[in-house]
């Protein structure tokens, strides 16, 4: 087991996940290197879009946003876009439905009757899957995890719009919570037969026998349900299968043992996951972003998304210059806190994660080059809650797929549910549209 | 409130591999469990029945004479949240049970109250269920036997002690299929008690408050005293109340009985802060306030005016004198330092209560609660209060907002009222046609700022609370001078006090009520005055009404 030394403290390139010569040596000679999903989301929106984060100059000559300039490292690894439209809300949104219908290319709607859409609590929901979701169900088979959907500092705790933050959703009306605690990361993930050496585990036969009369229990209550509360059930029932199948030796997939594929979790038992600061996300993050790229290199996942924080999120940035809460100073006309906040995350804890999946060797490339990476924002202006151009970069080879090192501009507004055909596409599903709006898949990546 | 025993805790369970490291889930002694008896003594034991309706009756009592009305809508699915889930296990287990909101499945508000009516559970929310059902029982461990009473090693010890939790964590007895799995758990000899325990509290029948009412609407006695013990508790029926249901003896007047018995209990106040907190929107994040302008304002205490709101309510309801109006009318609160500051008065010697200036504050809308939840950092937010009375306090549904409308609050500008600053609202008839339903009631209270002090002036301007009151039984044209006499306008409107018993039923069952439920209302509203009309009579009115007691069939 690497020890904690190694895991923690391993900020600087290679230390965390070298050496590496993990599973994906033996899988490639099978079946070549799959393709994975990463989409991370920053919240509140970039405040001025033309002056802190659009790039200027051609295609191929072109200068970094003010936002994206720690990013220069990854110049040639990035496909950066202009002119990113939400056609459905045609820019005029709030923080929740931006939220949901970032991923989901939805309308949302309030699924309280008679409550109006822009009051607070309203408990606004999109309308549909959310692509991160959407694609899992196509690829997530083959791994221990179809979908990880994490998060720091992104729980209904730290926002006002408590569901309605959230960008993942399983169903229409459904939306993910991510998981927030980076130990309960390091134990579902890390320390679940998926990892151990095969070796018959009397606790987890015990399990698969409790979850058993779980199940035939859901069974037998869905029987007396109406339409809508069997549905709601019937997933629960998916979710409890889900977890039989992980806890079934015969199911259990070909999962490295090696050193690199392990996790100390004792550390991460010690961090606190409430206190709602820039400083207290820099300590989050640093493992959260190391067990993501652990879980995608290892083949534990091959789709993630990521919120680090939350829109309309508190979070106090005295450190990085403001005082008080992010939303509240975003909501000034010409705020630069915003432009901060969102600039400190491309230098932390982006390029942290695109670092980390570039340091794992994966024949003559990385694990970078088989990703498909995305960072968006559910918001463009957060003080007028305008969402339209929206603020997103891809990075990766997405395995070939995409030709990254070029900024992309579209003369016209370009639905953003395009974005996500192209997503689905480069992770090998024929998809032509996803939710509202797309024409097809953006052909100019490749 | 539970009591905690100090210093007796459980040791952590050695073989989880999840919980090596730290302790989300703990579990604190707090005596012995109450009605604890040997298991199948007295009570159910395991009957076939599902709880059929018994002995007739469940659904007779409540509703008295008028029993003409009925209620046509079925209540949703809910699920327990986090806080009933917390106080079930507590109380199933004899036990304080603490375990951290990020290890638990998160709750979600439908009607004003997080009833869990609507989402639904992916991988890692039944992970979260199933750790926390093993762990709680692995640190339960020793606990166990002693809830027995006899040996678990012993077969028939084990079979009888799973029957009769089973009945208590299901809130009914097992159905004989039930009784056939968990019993078959038990042929692991060394695990199956834990075993069997820990499925059932992660089966759907503890997870979830499964109603099945008849063709006729009727509840089984089983479905009734969990309704009334999570409205009232805001826990699991106890084992009083159990056989009451094994016997179908759920006449009216036991039904009054049992109702004052359980507003009597030290686990009634759990049910009135939750509802309270909820009703008056304090289950919120800390809204935080601009540390420059308002340095004392930190999250202790904002704590410090959720219990304040909470111990205010609570107290009116548990001193058995103080009605309806109170709410909205009290010239006191209980205030600790901090928030006499905001208030600036002294607090008296060795006295919880608090008077406060009767021309500046009126109940809980005039509470730093309230005023501080519903403003932003630098800034209040009249809109938003005025939206939360009319639907937390009328019960009423203001119309959206145009489709595409950008809803920002105007920036100060340093020089003007945020009154003046709304003028738009007004002065636009397209905005005023709707604006005029709930803005006046929000700035009536501007005299309030971010953190409910009270200012006289906004950036040296007069504020002017003035407005009119539209929409409720005293009529569309009521003047009202500021915040304090709006209070007292709504204390003495119909229409609140029709509102607050309907706030209590959508807390019990998870949804608004229809044209169908009215005549229910009406009955609840003659029976308290009958009783004489306190808080606490209104309670008791609302947990014996139809609304409680019946239900509509569920639609396919």
């Amino acid at each position: 087991m690497m020890n904690r030394r190694n895991f923690l403290s391993g900020v600087g390139a290679g230390t965390l996940l070298a050496p590496f010569v993990p599973l994906t040596e033996r899988m490639a000679e099978a079946a070549g290197y799959p393709t994975r999903l990463v989409i991370v989301q920053t919240p509140n929106g970039v405040s001025d879009y033309a002056k802190w984060f659009r790039c200027s100059g051609t295609e191929n000559d072109w200068a970094l946003g003010e936002i994206l300039s720690p990013l220069a490292p990854f110049k040639q690894d990035m496909i950066t876009f202009d002119n990113i439209a939400d056609l459905n809300y045609q820019g005029r949104t709030g923080h929740a439905k931006a939220a949901g219908q970032l991923l989901t290319g939805k309308t949302v709607k309030s699924v309280v009757a008679g409550k109006s859409d822009d009051e607070p609590g309203s408990h606004l929901r999109a309308d549909g899957i959310s692509i991160d979701q959407h694609i899992a169900k196509a690829v997530g088979g083959a791994t221990p995890y179809p979908i990880l959907n994490w998060g720091v500092l992104a729980s209904q705790a730290h926002s006002i719009d408590a569901l309605g933050a959230m960008i993942s959703y399983r169903a229409a009306l459904q939306p993910v919570t991510p998981e927030i605690n980076p130990y309960k990361m390091f134990e579902r993930v890390f320390s679940t037969p998926a990892t151990s050496d095969g070796a018959p585990d009397p606790a987890q036969g015990r399990r698969r026998s409790v979850l058993d009369v779980v199940r035939r229990d859901l069974d037998r209550m869905r029987e007396k349900l109406g339409t809508f509360d069997r549905k709601r059930l019937d997933a629960h029932l998916e979710s409890v299968r889900e977890i039989e199948r992980a806890l079934d030796p015969s199911n259990r997939p070909d999962v490295p043992t090696a050193a690199s594929c392990t996790v100390d979790g004792e550390p991460l038992s010690r961090l606190n996951v409430a206190t709602n600061t820039i400083s207290n996300l820099k300590v989050l993050a640093d493992p959260v972003v190391k067990m993501l790229a652990k879980a995608l290199a290892c083949d534990l996942t091959r789709v993630a998304t990521l919120q680090l924080s939350i829109t309309t999120s508190n979070i106090e940035g005295s450190e990085i210059g403001w005082k008080g809460s992010i939303h509240q100073r975003s909501h000034t006309d010409g705020t630069e806190e915003l432009m901060k906040f969102q600039k400190w995350m491309a230098a932390g804890p982006i390029s942290a994660l695109l670092n980390a999946l570039k340091e794992v060797p994966e024949g003559n490339g990385t694990l970078l080059d088989n990703t498909a990476f995305v960072w968006a924002q559910e918001l463009s202006d957060g003080n007028t809650h305008v969402n339209t151009p929206l603020p997103v970069v891809f990075f990766g080879r997405a395995g070939g797929r995409w030709r990254p090192g070029r900024h992309l501009r579209f003369s016209s507004p370009r639905a953003h549910t395009d974005l996500w055909v192209t997503l689905a596409q480069a992770m090998g599903l024929p998809d032509q549209s996803f939710g509202d709006n797309s024409t097809g898949p953006i052909a100019a990546v490749g | 409130m539970l009591e905690t025993m100090a210093g007796l805790s459980f040791p952590r369970a050695a073989r989880s591999p999840g919980f090596r490291f730290l302790c989300p889930i703990a579990l604190v002694l707090v005596g012995v469990l109450a009605g604890c008896s040997a298991p199948g003594a007295s009570n159910g034991d395991g009957s076939d029945d599902e709880g059929g309706n018994g002995g007739g009756g469940g659904q007779a009592g409540a509703g008295g004479p008028s029993s003409a009305c009925r209620i046509s809508t079925a209540a949703p699915l809910r699920r327990l949240n986090q806080g009933e889930y917390r106080r079930a296990l507590g109380d199933l287990l004899g036990v304080e049970v603490k375990v951290d909101s990020d290890w638990l499945p998160p709750d979600e508000k439908s009607h004003g109250f997080q009833v869990n009516t609507a989402i639904t559970l992916g991988r890692d929310d039944v992970e979260d269920y199933s750790a926390a059902a093993h762990e709680v029982i692995e640190l339960a461990g020793g606990r166990l036997e002693e809830l027995a009473g006899c040996s678990l090693q012993d077969s028939g010890c084990a079979e009888d002690f799973v029957t009769t939790m089973g009945r208590r964590i299901f809130r009914r007895p097992l159905t004989s299929e039930e009784r056939e799995d968990y019993l078959g758990l038990l042929e692991d000899r060394e695990a199956g008690v834990k075993m069997a325990l820990e499925a059932m509290l992660q089966s759907p029948n503890f997870l979830y408050r499964l109603e099945n009412p008849d063709e006729e609407g009727a509840l089984s006695p089983y479905e009734v005293v969990t309704r009334l013990a999570f409205m009232l508790w805001g826990s699991t029926p106890d084992d009083e109340l159990l056989a009451l249901a094994d016997d179908g003896k759920l006449d009216g007047e036991t039904v009054r009985k049992q109702v004052q018995r359980m507003m009597k209990d030290d686990k009634f106040v759990r049910a009135l802060d939750t509802f309270h907190e909820q009703w008056l929107g304090l289950d919120v994040a800390f809204p935080a306030k601009d540390p420059d302008l308002y340095p004392d304002f930190d999250e202790e205490a904002w704590q410090s005016a959720r219990r304040e709101a909470l111990e205010f309510t609570s107290a009116l309801y548990l001193e058995g004198t103080a009605s309806a109006p109170e709410l909205l009318e009290a010239n006191y609160t209980f205030a600790d330092e901090r928030l006499a500051a905001i208030y600036d008065v002294e607090l008296p010697e060795g006295k919880a209560r608090v008077e406060l200036d009767e021309k500046r504050r009126a109940g809980v809308l005039t509470q730093v609660g309230f005023l501080a939840a519903t403003a932003l950092d630098r800034q209040t937010q009249p809109i938003r209060r005025g939206v939360f009375i009319r639907e937390h306090l009328l019960c009423q549904k203001p119309p959206p907002p145009p489709p595409g409308l950008v809803v920002v609050t105007p920036p100060d500008d340093g020089a003007t009222t945020t009154r003046q600053r709304l003028q738009a609202h007004r002065e636009d008839p397209s905005c005023a046609a709707c604006h005029a339903f709930f803005d006046p009631l929000g700035l009536a209270f501007e005299n309030y700022g971010p953190i409910g002090q009270w200012r006289d002036e906004e950036n040296g301007v007069t504020i002017d609370p003035s407005g009119v009151l539209s929409d409720t039984d005293l009529g569309d044209e009521v003047k009202f001078r500021d915040g304090v006499e709006l209070s007292r306008l709504l204390a003495k409107s119909t229409t609140f006090e029709r509102c607050l018993p309907e706030q209590w039923v959508r807390f019990a069952i998870g949804r608004s009520l229809n044209d169908a439920d009215r005549c229910a209302l009406d009955e609840i509203m003659k029976q308290q005055k009958e009783r004489g009309g306190t808080l606490e009579q209104l309670l008791a009115a609302v947990a014996e009404s139809k609304l409680i007691h019946s239900s509509g069939k569920v639609q396919p």
